[in-house]
């Protein structure tokens, strides 16, 4: 809102700033589209050619086809998992009055805080303890990686659906109790359709920070069950060439996609 | 329609008393306004009476039959509320047929229903929009079939008109003592609007701190208040302190 004498110079500044806003946000990922198009090797400005060389290429190479669904597995399943527990200690937060509240928030939360790697080490470290208390194997099995995405998911989850019921109408609810509903159908019937947003973008949410994740999965991924990022970062131990940048834009497609048809169900500027 | 009765309604909270020693009866077919300024606990009652707090002390009885212990959901009270409380992922319809569900009526009887209440609210031809695609008035006339579908004990009306505009409001507030009076509701409305609440009621309970100034008759609190606070909260007139 501009309460100048001049509005027309107030519209064009705010124009331009998010025209460059929008600019730095999109450059990168405009470059890596671009560049997966470049028939060099090396990447140089002006391209010689533009090919799909790579995109085959991507394709050939077995590790990043099984990378790519060994990431949706795991992101699938993280999310699955993750989101409820999310749900009902959000609920927990936001409805009921119990004794260290605040610390159990802040608790869900701090997976958030802490480096990837840090974490993905100290699970590391925790999982050789637990296989050896357990005799069982934990690190570099899938239950073990998706076990660590999980903690990639309940912040956001945490985040998003308390939201989502700090801004709920508790009116309602009792409008419901009023017409005869019993506690649990006034849950099934009005309180979780009014968080369905919180929860759905929650899901796509905790799908994304799983499916990109590299620096907590790089020490717990084991043989034949490398993550799409792992085996990207694998590659690119050897080699440089737009390979990456194909693979990369297929990623972002993915995405994309999510982001546009999550949106269609739940508006995301709404929640987010 | 049942008659209500409260004896010694109290409630605390922590410290300070919201409702204090409370008694008041409301006949069959009566409209009774719960009328004071913000604080002064008539919400509070209103929410005991359905259900939705738990009374520190006293009883309240609909019918001679004790329900203070008994959970909203089995009260059968009809209320609508201040923000109309609809639910938003529902249609018009559904909002109102929601309680007849819950009274496990088939499909077909529900449908008649849930018409009858939309025509009675006028509001017939918009039955399949959701409550975002209604204006202020229409969704409180949803609300406002929404609670007399279920045929209640009770209707309780919690100030149903104060996010009405100034034209609007004085048209509804005719109509709903009309429908109250046409249906013979038993009716307990809760507001700080004095104009609303000589308007619409058979009788006024003002009340002021938790506590009951004075229960009467529009005219009788008009004519005869009991207090300065009683004249000058529903008469609007000058008071002039003097001594005997």
């Amino acid at each position: 809102m501009f309460v100048t004498g001049r509005p027309s110079l107030g519209r064009g500044l705010m124009r331009t700033s998010v025209a460059i806003a929008y600019l730095i946000i999109f450059a990168p990922v405009l470059m890596i589209v671009v560049t997966s198009f470049f028939a060099q090797q090396i990447v140089s400005f002006p391209p010689t050619a533009l090919t799909l060389h790579w995109y085959n290429n991507a394709w050939q190479k077995p590790e990043f086809l099984r990378g790519l669904i060994t990431s949706l597995q795991v992101a699938l399943l993280a999310a699955c998992i993750g989101v409820p527990i999310g749900t009902a200690a959000a609920l927990a937060i936001v409805r009921s009055n119990f004794p260290g509240r605040n610390a159990i928030s802040s608790l869900l939360l701090a997976p958030l805080a802490v480096p990837g790697v840090v974490a993905g080490s100290g699970l590391y470290m925790f999982y050789v303890l637990a296989e050896n208390v357990l005799d069982r194997d934990i690190k570099a099995t899938t239950q073990g990686l998706v076990a660590a995405h999980v903690l990639l998911t309940i912040p956001w989850t945490v985040r998003l659906v308390v939201a989502s019921l700090q801004g709920l109408d508790r009116a309602a609810e009792e409008a419901a109790a009023n017409l005869g509903a019993n506690p649990f159908t006034v849950f099934r019937r009005i309180t979780l359709p009014m968080m369905r947003p919180g929860i759905v973008a929650a899901a796509m949410f905790s799908f994304i920070q799983s499916f990109e994740n590299l620096d907590l999965s790089l020490l717990l991924v084991g043989p034949g069950r490398i993550t799409l990022p792992v085996a990207m970062l694998n590659y690119l131990e050897f080699r440089i060439d737009p390979t990456l940048a194909a693979v990369a834009t297929l990623q972002i497609l993915i995405v994309g996609t999510l982001m546009v048809v999550t949106d269609r169900f739940v508006k995301l500027s709404r929640v987010v | 329609m049942a008659s209500l009765s409260i004896e010694k309604l109290t409630k605390r909270f922590g410290v300070s008393t919201a409702v204090e020693d409370l008694d008041l009866s409301v006949r069959e077919g009566e409209l009774v306004a719960l009328l004071g300024p913000s604080g002064c606990g008539k919400t509070t009652t209103l929410r005991m009476v359905a259900g939705f707090l738990p009374p520190s002390s006293g009883r309240v009885l609909f019918d001679r039959e004790d329900v203070t212990h008994l959970p909203a959901h089995k009260r059968s009270t009809g209320m609508v509320f201040q923000s109309y409380a609809l639910f938003p992922h529902m249609t018009a319809a559904q909002n109102v047929g929601f309680g007849l569900e819950m009274r496990a009526l088939n499909a077909a009887e529900r449908n008649t229903k849930v018409e009858e209440a939309l025509k009675l609210v006028r509001l017939s031809h918009l039955g399949s929009r959701l409550p975002r695609e209604l204006s202020g008035g229409q969704q409180q006339r949803v609300a406002l079939a929404r609670a007399l579908v279920i045929n209640p004990k009770l209707f309780l009306l919690d100030e149903p008109l104060s996010n009405l505009d100034a034209k609007l409001r004085a048209e509804v507030r005719i109509e709903i003592r009309a429908l109250q009076q046409r249906l013979g509701l038993t009716t307990l409305l809760v507001t700080h609007d004095r104009e609303e609440a000589l308007t619409m009621a058979d009788r006024l309970v003002v009340m002021e701190g938790g506590r009951v100034r004075q229960i009467g008759s529009p005219r009788e609190l008009y004519d005869e208040p009991q207090d300065a606070f009683v004249a000058d909260f529903v008469g609007g007139c000058n008071i002039l302190s003097g001594r005997r």
